[in-house]
């Protein structure tokens, strides 16, 4: 870009001249284009494609306790419940979750997460050292890592939950390196 | 005191895009040069603003495809409005209304001037001009393009980048001169 040619400024008035100069230079577009470029930009590969979202919204800090104690209840439920509690309670948790209400649920993590507290507090205090009690620490690590797990998809900046997956993910890569052995099979 | 941090220049928001496809390092370029590209092919397209946005979207696009070739001795944002011409020559061209490189002597077309006042306004003559024409006077008078560059830029001889200005001017001055007696005489 450069100064225009002079020798047609003779077939353009001064006025004229001055006024298409003076034209505006920039002009907002739609607030939608951008977006629109956006999108088309990720399909084309170009803008890095948006992480699979793992959670509807942040959480504020002081749901955060809530949150892991709801986590680990409704992961807990199936196994300590069922230990614990008798196949009635464990009928009335699932009922509760399919219901899908909010306070159910709320009520529900309550009681489970309590429920798996205090199955781990008696698990701790069994005298038993077999493969029974091994078996039952494994199974209460596998459901405090899919709680964890469930944590983080809820609340995915959360610092807490990541640590715990983290701390998971440390020890599979030295019972990896150990060769150590699932003793259940998961369900 | 300290100096003000100065902004992320264009280069390092291409980088990033580039290696990381960073989507924030695209909105930053997209908010500081967009304005400028839409108000350019909104002229080019003759003020269609459905056409001039379609327009923009397939800039960046084509843009973004082609940086890891642009070698960073022009502007981003010429460099970005010369793809953005090319692009709108292109729709032009499908919708029939592209008509460079016309035979010397082609005569003007006739084109009314707008009845809701005794003059009408100069984008909106502008954008009554004939494509190609309307091409020449906007890069030569507007973005102050020599002919030489619009040669080059629109793929014809400098002699038909002149004489498409002057048929340009010629039809703008008309179109923007009183309409009273012309009226009358119609009357």
């Amino acid at each position: 870009m450069s100064t225009p040619d002079l020798h047609d400024d003779d077939e353009l008035p001064p006025e004229l001249r001055s006024a298409l100069q003076d034209l505006p230079r920039e002009r907002q577009p739609g607030r939608l284009l951008e977006e629109r470029t956006v999108r088309a930009l990720r399909e084309h590969g170009v803008i890095e494609a948006a992480a699979p979202r793992r959670g509807i919204r942040r959480l504020p800090a002081s749901w955060l306790g809530g949150a892991v104690a709801a986590s680990l209840a409704l992961f807990a439920s199936g196994i300590a419940v069922g230990q614990w509690m008798g196949t009635r309670a464990t009928a009335e948790v699932v009922s509760a979750v399919q219901a899908e209400n909010s306070r159910n649920t709320a009520m529900l993590v309550q009681q489970t997460g309590t429920a798996y507290v205090q199955a781990l507090s008696k698990l701790a205090t069994t005298r038993d050292s077999g493969a029974h009690a091994a078996q039952g620490r494994e199974v209460a690590v596998r459901m405090l890592r899919a709680a964890a797990d469930e944590l983080v998809r809820i609340a995915p900046d959360d610092p807490v939950a990541s640590a715990v997956l983290a701390g998971f993910q440390k020890a599979d890569t030295t019972k990896a390196a150990a060769g150590d052995k699932q003793r259940v099979v998961w369900f | 005191m300290r100096a003000e941090t100065p902004a992320v220049p264009d280069h390092a928001l291409a980088q990033a895009l580039l290696l990381r496809g960073d989507e924030r390092a695209f909105r930053e370029l997209y908010s500081r040069h967009t304005p400028r590209l839409f108000q350019f092919v909104l002229r080019i397209v003759g003020g269609a603003e459905h056409d001039a946005e379609d327009v923009v979207q397939e800039t960046w696009i084509r843009a973004t495809e082609a940086l890891p070739t642009f070698r960073w001795e022009a502007a981003f944002g010429t460099w970005l409005t010369g793809i953005g011409l090319n692009v709108a020559r292109g729709l032009l061209r499908k919708q029939g209304r592209w008509e460079l490189p016309m035979e010397p002597g082609t005569p003007e077309p006739f084109r009314p001037p707008a009845s809701d006042g005794d003059r009408i306004d100069l984008e909106r003559a502008i954008a009554l001009l004939p494509a190609g024409q309307r091409a020449v006077l906007v890069l030569h008078d507007v973005e102050g393009f020599t002919h030489d560059e619009i040669a080059e830029r629109l793929g014809i001889a400098p002699g038909t980048s002149k004489s498409q200005l002057s048929h340009a001017r010629r039809a703008l001055r008309r179109m923007l001169e009183p309409v009273h007696e012309e009226r009358h005489e119609h009357a």
